[in-house]
């Protein structure tokens, strides 16, 4: 159990002016990533992540978490103002958020996101800090089995995040992973693809290729678009202060929504998207009155943007304790990890105890921070929202260019950027989902060594998955899940067909 | 090696799948605007090469006035300015703030 000690040493390394300064930095950051539609929190934790690399480990930190909190609030914004979300996340948000803002309320309903956001938030950090040290003594017994089942448990996850056909689903992922095989085989060192080049026998590195995938192929999709006509946005902005009474009124409702939001964030590779929708529908479920809901609801932006939040430190709660990332931020936040010279999996925490508490407290400040941007510059959001995409877009892409460059110092990793943006971008043109194939490239590296060393291990004997009880836990875990999605993703489809 | 078999496996077996019966889905796609995208595309492909053979502040420079004309932006001043000063900005926090060495 992590002592009172750590958590008083954990505040002594963020309560420093340099790391306090970049996390609020990294706030307003995310905010304005978050609220552009078309960047989202992982495109800024991508296109930053290469800039921490000379500070120190606080700062760092403070910085990408500031910017994933932020990132993950700052979609609610458009969302609210002018029916765009600013990251998919955030697209519940807009059904009950947009009314309400039609409604003269834009004020009222921005504050009860940015709450909502601050609370789901501030409660999935001490989650993090609960379960994170519960999980870290069943990490230390988890043995390759294990490590392969939790993954599967993610890639199970295709068939949620896949919208549209579950087939180009799992399509996308299988091509993930075959990319991520390319480079030095990682347990007897046989180079896989490499077509006898030096730089592609390092692989296909994680920053570029979400770079690639997520911001490259959006600003391609962006060029498509016609930005000579600005879209007005000017309202009045009033009622901001919240008001407690609604928030007691709401508190199971909240509670729930924050609960979910947390556990759908620890399960890897689902993402607020999962989180909000699913706590949307439970608030509208159990509502005495579900017709408000899409004219303006309280609870409807209540619960989206607090569950929304609440991923954030479920998410962290795998990566710290078993290195793998909870969602697609956190995937790339393991790679900054890795350039603090921090080595993730089961011995980090142990190794680091302080660890788990500085994340801690930079994200309870980040929430903070948040609160304060979020009622502080209401007033401000419409204007921040008018900044023209024809100079902001072409500065995106320079961003992704040198960004990728600068995680391994490598001109090839550029192009692994440029070619997976233009790929991305034909897949998304296709119909196709991205977000599985950044699944396959993130968890087919945890997957594929751990599957055969499991086999070694224990003579290539393939029940081994199913005999050890943690990892054949997972795999019911793993099945549950996907039947459980698959029926509520194909269910809603025949409910719309009708 | 096996599991590297059972990936080629159900891709060649998904894309069958998807080969016999797309007739209908594939139709969600949304079009394609390349006329629109196409420059884009290109122009940072270029910018990359550009990047590796002579270095961070010109090729910048040069593509973010290019970028920014594809996306719109036609008046000379702010096209001039913004794309001169943000590259030089840049450089300085990378190399010397952030540590990051830029060709």
């Amino acid at each position: 159990m992590i002592s009172f000690q750590a958590i008083l040493d954990g505040l002594m390394t963020v309560l420093n002016p340099g790391c306090l300064l970049w996390l609020i930095l990294g706030v307003l950051v995310g905010i304005i990533f978050g609220a552009i539609p078309g960047l989202t929190a992982a495109t800024g934790i991508a296109v930053f992540t290469p800039v921490t690399f000379g500070m120190e480990f606080s700062s760092a930190f403070g910085f990408l978490l500031g910017l994933y909190c932020g990132g993950y609030y700052g979609g609610s914004i458009p969302a609210i103002l002018i029916h765009t979300p600013g990251a998919p996340g955030n697209v519940a948000t807009t059904v009950d958020g947009y009314p309400m803002a039609q409604r003269g309320e834009a004020g009222h309903a921005l504050s009860l996101s940015v709450t909502a956001s601050w609370l789901g938030g501030t409660f999935s950090a001490f989650c993090l800090l609960i379960f994170a040290s519960l999980i870290a003594r069943f990490a230390l017994e988890f043995g390759p089995q294990e490590y392969f089942s939790v993954a599967l448990i993610g890639l199970s996850c295709i068939i949620g995040v896949s919208e549209g056909s579950m087939l180009f689903g799992i399509l996308a992922g299988v091509m993930g992973m075959l990319l991520a095989c390319i480079g030095v085989d990682p347990m007897d060192g046989v180079l896989r693809y490499t077509f006898g080049s030096m730089s592609v026998m390092k692989g296909i590195s994680t920053v570029p290729a979400l770079v690639g995938l997520f911001a490259l192929s959006e600003m391609f999709l962006k060029a498509e678009e016609d930005h000579t006509v600005a879209k007005g946005v000017a309202k009045k902005i009033t009622g901001v202060m919240p008001k407690f009474r609604e928030y007691w009124h709401n508190k199971w409702l909240l509670f729930k929504s924050m609960f979910i939001g947390m556990v759908i964030g620890a399960i890897p590779g689902t993402g607020p998207t999962i989180a909000a929708w699913l706590s949307y529908s439970e608030a509208k479920r159990c509502s005495k009155h579900p017709e408000e809901f899409g004219k303006g609801a309280v609870e409807g932006i209540l619960a989206c943007e607090s569950s929304n939040n609440a991923v954030t430190g479920g998410a962290i709660i795998p990566m710290v304790t078993l290195g793998i990332p909870g969602d697609p931020c956190t995937a790339i936040l393991l790679s900054a990890l890795m350039i603090q010279g921090l080595t993730p999996g089961p011995t980090l925490m142990t190794k680091n105890p302080e660890l788990v508490t500085t994340i801690l407290w930079i994200l309870l400040i980040a929430n903070l921070a948040m609160l304060a941007f979020g009622l502080g510059g209401a007033k401000l959001f419409p204007k921040l929202l008018s900044v023209p995409p024809k100079i902001l877009f072409p500065v995106v892409i320079v961003m992704c260019v040198v960004g990728s460059y600068a995680v391994n110092n490598s001109p090839f990793d550029m192009w692994v950027a440029y070619g997976l943006g233009v790929f991305g971008y034909v897949m998304i043109k296709c119909g196709m989902p991205v977000a599985p194939m950044v699944l396959g490239i993130i968890l087919g590296p945890i997957m594929e060594p751990n599957f055969r060393r499991a086999l070694i291990a224990s003579k290539m004997n393939y029940l081994s998955f199913f005999t050890r009880p943690l990892s054949c836990v997972f795999i019911v875990l793993a099945i549950t899940l996907s039947i459980v999605m698959y029926r509520r993703t194909h269910g809603s489809k025949k409910a719309k067909n009708k | 090696m096996v599991l590297f078999a059972i990936m080629f496996i159900t891709a060649v077996c998904i894309l069958i799948v998807e080969v016999r019966k797309p007739a209908d889905e594939s139709k969600n796609g949304k079009k394609f605007n390349l006329c629109r995208s196409l420059p884009t595309i290109i122009w940072v492909g270029l910018y990359i090469l550009a990047f590796q053979n002579f270095g961070f502040l010109i090729p910048t420079i040069i593509f973010l006035m290019g970028e920014m004309y594809l996306f719109g932006e036609k008046r000379w001043i702010s096209l001039l300015g913004i794309s001169i000063l943000l590259p030089v900005v840049l450089y300085y926090l990378f190399t010397k703030v952030f540590g990051i060495y830029l060709p």
